[in-house]
């Protein structure tokens, strides 16, 4: 398994369009920064945009994650070769799900330090406070990256590919899902049967909220946890049903 | 008695209704080249998949190496297989075998230099895209045979080559089972280049073999020989003049190959 991820996470890292595609998401960042600057900077502001920005980054960041982690490995069918070569198919789905979650830590990482560095040099003069809700917010984004995809992976493994995947993802993760079901006139019968507050996004929004509170509750992140294990236990058993294509 | 190196003993497979494999029998030999011949859809490929766990198999028995049930992982760890092209397009043939030397935790960086030097890409720095069908097939092989292993797997290997590569291919195959002792499973509906490479083979039809044989199950009665003479009418006079019945002549004719090969040659060297 750790000679996988190792492979893939090489290969990954120098693909040139992503690579190209996360340096915008950073240099929007940046320049959220910079208008805040220009526009009225005080920390305030700056926590209150930073946020507004990494709230849309799951969308954008996750997908070009998932499409890293994913899309190459489907088209070129190098997973055949990891079966072949007597990993498990429920190994190559940890090893997936592994892999994005290591990529979103790291983006998470280079986007706390982007920001935290714009908002030290020019002093935006951040309180202990602020900080810690910066943390939460980062450290949501990733949460929200892997969650999102764990439940993405069914689509994906079950397809062998990432065409519905990447719609599936840009569902859940833009919200499309949610306003779907209100425009449908689900969300009522939702919550009447109080299933509005089971959902993935009413976890990760929970656990958010508390957090950046500064008062973190670790229900919503069992919860969180559990969409996780219970999803990719459904994708590899799915993808152990399925024939390889060649 | 040569030691078994992969058996198969009546393994059967589905897709749905369609059964592809109706119990299976064969057994390949250390240092054999095996070679399994059928038509387009005859079960050849789906073999390879079950004995390398891309498929799971309804009923029957695989050995690889020993191994057998929950252990046959280990046993799957002596095979270098090419099943398809399975390469990222937009890396550089030695990028793409970094990968899998990264895959299979081959900690020698030098045996990426052996294998490309093997089939004869060591120099190529263009992506993988832009590689000629026997390029690619190359790659496959020089894939297969990163981490030296003791048995290869070779699923039409020939496919989409010209005739150069096609010999390219055959002498790779024998160089590797006389000078390495490799055991080598390969492929093809083309059954003349199959002879040429192959020393035992499995002939599959419809889900089932049907025979395996060997050269010299292969070699016609004992009464009938190869005669190169100087003079045909003097022969044939003499062998009348015996008593013995010719029962069949037939004029021999020079293969096409060596035909072709011969004649560009002669090109280069105008």
């Amino acid at each position: 398994m750790i000679n996988y991820i190792c492979a893939d996470l090489k290969r990954i890292m120098v693909r040139l369009p992503r690579v190209m595609m996360t340096l915008c998401v950073y240099a929007v960042l940046l320049i959220v920064v910079a208008v805040t600057y220009y526009t009225g900077w005080s920390s305030v502001n700056f926590i209150k945009n930073i946020q507004q920005y990494i709230g849309m980054v799951p969308v954008a960041l996750g997908l070009i994650e998932l499409i890293a982690v994913f899309s190459d490995d489907f088209k070129a069918k190098t997973m055949q070769v990891a079966i072949g070569l007597g990993i498990s198919r429920t190994k190559v789905v940890l090893c997936k799900l592994i892999e994005m979650i290591v990529l979103a830590v790291v983006d998470a990482i280079i986007f706390a330090v982007l920001a935290l560095g714009a908002a030290f040099i020019l002093d935006a003069g951040l309180n202990p406070e602020q900080i810690r809700e910066f943390g939460a917010s980062i450290s949501m984004m990733a949460i929200s990256c892997v969650a999102y995809t764990s439940l993405t992976m069914i689509v994906m493994f079950y397809n062998q590919g990432t065409g519905l995947g990447r719609i599936v993802y840009l569902a859940l993760s833009g919200g499309v899902v949610s306003l779907a079901i209100t425009l449908i006139g689900l969300l009522k019968y939702l919550e009447a049967l109080h299933l509005d507050s089971y959902t993935l996004t009413h976890f990760l929004s929970v656990a958010k909220a508390r957090w950046v509170i500064g008062a973190p509750d670790i229900k919503p992140f069992i919860a969180i946890l559990i969409y996780v294990a219970v999803s990719t236990a459904i994708t590899a058993f799915l993808f152990r049903k399925r024939e390889l294509e060649f | 008695m040569k030691e078994a190196m992969i058996t198969l003993k009546g393994v059967q497979k589905s897709y749905g209704k369609h059964h592809v494999l109706k119990g299976v029998d064969l057994q390949i030999n250390k240092g054999d080249i095996y070679g399994l011949v059928g038509k387009n859809g005859s079960g050849k490929t789906t073999i390879f998949k079950v004995i390398l766990g891309l498929s799971d198999y309804k009923e029957g028995e695989l050995t690889i190496g020993g191994f057998t049930g929950k252990e046959i992982s280990q046993g799957r760890e002596k095979i270098g297989f090419l099943v398809g092209a399975n390469f990222f397009p937009y890396m550089s043939a030695r990028r793409n075998l970094e990968y899998y030397r990264t895959l299979k935790g081959i900690k020698d960086k030098k045996a990426i230099d052996r294998v490309l030097q093997m089939v004869e890409l060591d120099h190529v720095k263009a992506p993988y895209k832009s590689f000629s069908m026997g390029m690619k097939q190359r790659l496959g092989i020089a894939n297969a045979l990163l981490g030296d292993p003791e048995i290869l797997i070779l699923d039409e290997p020939t496919n989409g080559l010209d005739p150069q590569g096609i010999a390219d291919v055959r002498n790779l195959v024998k160089r590797l089972n006389q000078e390495f002792g490799m055991t080598i499973i390969v492929s093809s509906h083309i059954l003349g280049e199959l002879q040429n490479t192959a020393t035992r083979f499995g002939i599959i039809n419809e889900g089932t073999i049907m025979r395996e044989l060997d050269d010299e199950d292969l070699q016609l009665e004992n009464n009938a020989v190869r005669v190169h003479v100087d003079d045909l009418e003097k022969a044939r006079e003499a062998l009348q003049a015996a008593g013995v019945t010719v029962l069949k002549e037939i004029r021999e004719t020079r293969k096409l190959e060596d035909f072709y090969f011969d004649l560009l040659e002669g090109e280069h060297h105008d």
